[in-house]
């Protein structure tokens, strides 16, 4: 389990990295967290997500090169309800993804550019 | 859910809106009715260099049949809530799902999904506007259909009847997406439904078959407009050939566009070439493979000089068309005599499957060519990042000299506002269409006013000398309606107010409103 601990410091390193400060408080206690990201981002993602939550809990999904593997995976998991998004794509999967998301009818939950990539949060 | 309606329909109060938003949930659902900001804000998300605070949408329904259009438009019209009906909404680059009104209820038509009708002897399909690509392509194949599919750029999220009624362009003999419509059921501003060509007569099993039928041929007036709400269409299906030899013609200098234009025009008058060439300049290829910054140090526009440098180093053409000949084995060896005889001496270079093999890019041309999906054009949005995109697009005669005079006025313009060059000449038999992509970083400012005050120029330029656009984005379209002059505006207003005399349907679209 995640301790409270943990959490705030996977949430401060995050909001250093990132400037989001709200979004990812709604994260917490959630079972089922989908990270997808490029694979220039994968390494950053991956760690920052997994002290909030344990690797246990987070699926991650790289994009590599292929678009429309994430794509559909991250349908799947938003047609399931409580359950969160994560990404930090490449500009090119993040058009995609936002249209995931209001496909799924997700709640688009926090959304920012942050350096090179963007960086969103959905939950369904 | 009140506390949240920060957007409201002109003329509506929370209240009177809540009241229309429980009718609609009485019709729908209420999981089939979005008001709330969290769930609606993907319906505004937009690429185009416009404020998207502009074009907010007020709420979004996703109804399940025509029957629930039917009792929506009759509730919209009532009570004078305007919709923005939408096939699959990722109408990118000219708009995405986002209406041209602020205040604006989007009509997500995604759930009408289904393919109804399929022909296998006529070629034929009956489609509703949520069904994608994909769908239709799956459904052939789980039926083992010996048919292809003509597909646009984004092919498996996008669909026949969004890609028809903004006639949109493919790459196969089918590529003329309105033009391989056929029949369409349309609901009214006041919920009747309509019907086109002859199969409005009771029995009539034409919808898919007779495109014109008896009196005024209607079903032109329910593209890029606002007139109704189209339910169901009928689409033309090519036969899988028996024999497809896809070739890559790769040009060396910036000026060969001339003859590539003018050789494809003729291939294509003389039906040698049956599909949909597109001549295509280098940096479209190159944004798909590169991101700007990691290949490009300069400032400004991409200069004709670095893209020569780049063509040589990675043995590539300035400008190169994909094209493919079709049909049985016979005639295809015939037509290639015909193609590898028009490029004899012109300085350019046939490359055949047997030499790309490998490569990556053409591997997605090649996929494109016969109906096969992919996202790999989505790659486009990596080359400068930041998720800005709008398609410019023009039409003209298709000779060379007229693609000259395009590429100088689009560059000239481009290179005014640090945009880079990048597109291509979708060549026809008579006229070809300019498509360029203005592609920048949307999050920033000062590069979204450069990008909107690009495309203000390049709409205002091309008027000028008589050249207009096929098709724009919903930041841009009382300016495009204006150059086509009043008669024609007050025309399509006309139409407007016979059809739909609250004005309730898609405000703004192609600059009609009342």
């Amino acid at each position: 389990m995640t301790s409270r601990r943990n959490f705030l410091k996977g949430s401060a390193a995050l909001t250093a990295a990132t400037g989001i400060v709200g979004g990812w408080e709604m994260l917490r206690g959630r079972s089922h967290v989908l990270v997808i990201s490029s694979h220039h981002n994968a390494a950053t993602a991956r760690s920052l997500v997994a002290q909030m939550f344990g690797n246990h809990k987070i699926r991650h999904v790289p994009e590599h090169e292929d678009r429309e593997n994430p794509l559909r995976t991250a349908i799947d998991h938003l047609r399931q309800p409580g359950n969160t998004l994560v990404a930090m794509p490449s500009p090119a999967l993040h058009v995609l993804l936002g249209m995931a998301i209001r496909d799924t009818g997700a709640r688009l939950v926090e959304e920012r550019h942050h350096a090179t990539h963007p960086l969103f949060i959905a939950r369904s | 859910m009140s506390e949240t309606l920060a957007i409201l329909p002109p003329g509506h109060s929370v209240a009177s809106f809540m009241a229309v938003v429980r009718e609609f949930q009485a019709v729908i659902g209420v999981d089939n009715v979005v008001v709330d900001a969290d769930r609606l804000a993907p319906y505004g998300k937009i690429m185009i260099p416009d404020e998207a605070d502009l074009h907010a949408p007020a709420g979004a329904l996703t109804p399940g049949s025509t029957e629930d259009v039917q009792k929506i438009m009759a509730i919209c019209n009532r009570a004078k809530v305007p919709v923005w009906p939408i096939s699959t909404g990722k109408n990118f680059g000219y708009g995405t799902a986002a209406p041209v009104m602020r205040g604006t209820v989007v009509l997500d038509l995604r759930r009408m999904n289904r393919v109804l009708e399929f022909d296998p002897v006529l070629g034929t399909v009956i489609v509703e506007p949520g069904c994608t690509y994909r769908i239709l392509k799956d459904y052939l194949e789980a039926h083992n259909q010996p048919f292809w599919i003509d597909i646009p750029g984004p092919g498996p999220l996008v669909g026949p009847v969004g890609q028809a009624l903004e006639r949109g362009m493919g790459y196969s003999p089918y590529g003329d997406h309105f033009g391989n419509a056929c029949g369409f059921e349309v609901v009214l501003a006041d919920g009747q439904l309509l019907h086109t060509g002859n199969s409005s007569i009771p029995g009539s099993n034409t919808f898919a078959t007779t495109r014109y039928g008896y009196g005024p041929h209607l079903s032109g007036i329910f593209s890029q407009s606002n007139y109704g709400v189209v339910t169901k269409m009928g689409l033309w299906l090519m036969p899988k050939p028996e024999a497809y030899k896809p070739f890559l013609v790769v040009f060396p200098n910036h000026e060969d566009v001339v003859k590539a234009v003018d050789i494809f025009q003729q291939l294509k008058l003389h039906n040698i070439i049956k599909n949909t060439p597109i001549v295509g300049h280098l940096l479209y290829q190159i944004a798909q493979r590169e991101v700007r910054a990691k290949v490009f140090s300069g400032t400004g526009s991409v200069p004709d000089a670095w893209v020569s440098d780049y063509a040589a180093k990675n043995r590539m053409g300035v400008w190169a068309c994909p094209a493919a000949l079709y049909g049985t084995k016979e005639q295809v060896a015939a037509d290639w005599a015909r193609v590898k005889q028009a490029f004899r001496g012109t300085g350019a270079t046939i490359l055949t499957d047997l030499l790309l093999h490998a490569d990556k890019g053409w591997q997605h041309i090649k996929r494109q060519l016969a109906g096969e999906l992919d996202l790999d054009e989505f790659a486009l949005y990596n080359w400068r990042g930041g998720g800005g995109s709008a398609w410019f697009g023009v039409t003209a005669q298709a000779r060379g000299a007229e693609a000259s005079r395009i590429v100088t006025l689009a560059k000239g313009i481009m290179k005014e506002f640090d945009m880079d060059f990048m597109g291509g000449f979708v060549v026809q038999a008579r006229e070809m269409t300019a498509v360029f992509d203005l592609l920048y970083d949307r999050t920033d400012p000062a590069e979204m006013a450069k990008a909107y005050a690009c495309y203000a120029k390049l709409l205002a330029e091309f008027a000028k000398i008589g050249i207009g656009v096929y098709r724009t984005n919903i930041g841009f379209m009382d300016a495009a309606a204006e150059t086509q002059g009043l008669v024609r505006m007050e025309v399509n207003k006309r139409i407007k107010q016979a059809l739909d005399p609250n004005g309730i349907i898609a405000p703004g679209k192609s600059g009609i409103r009342l």
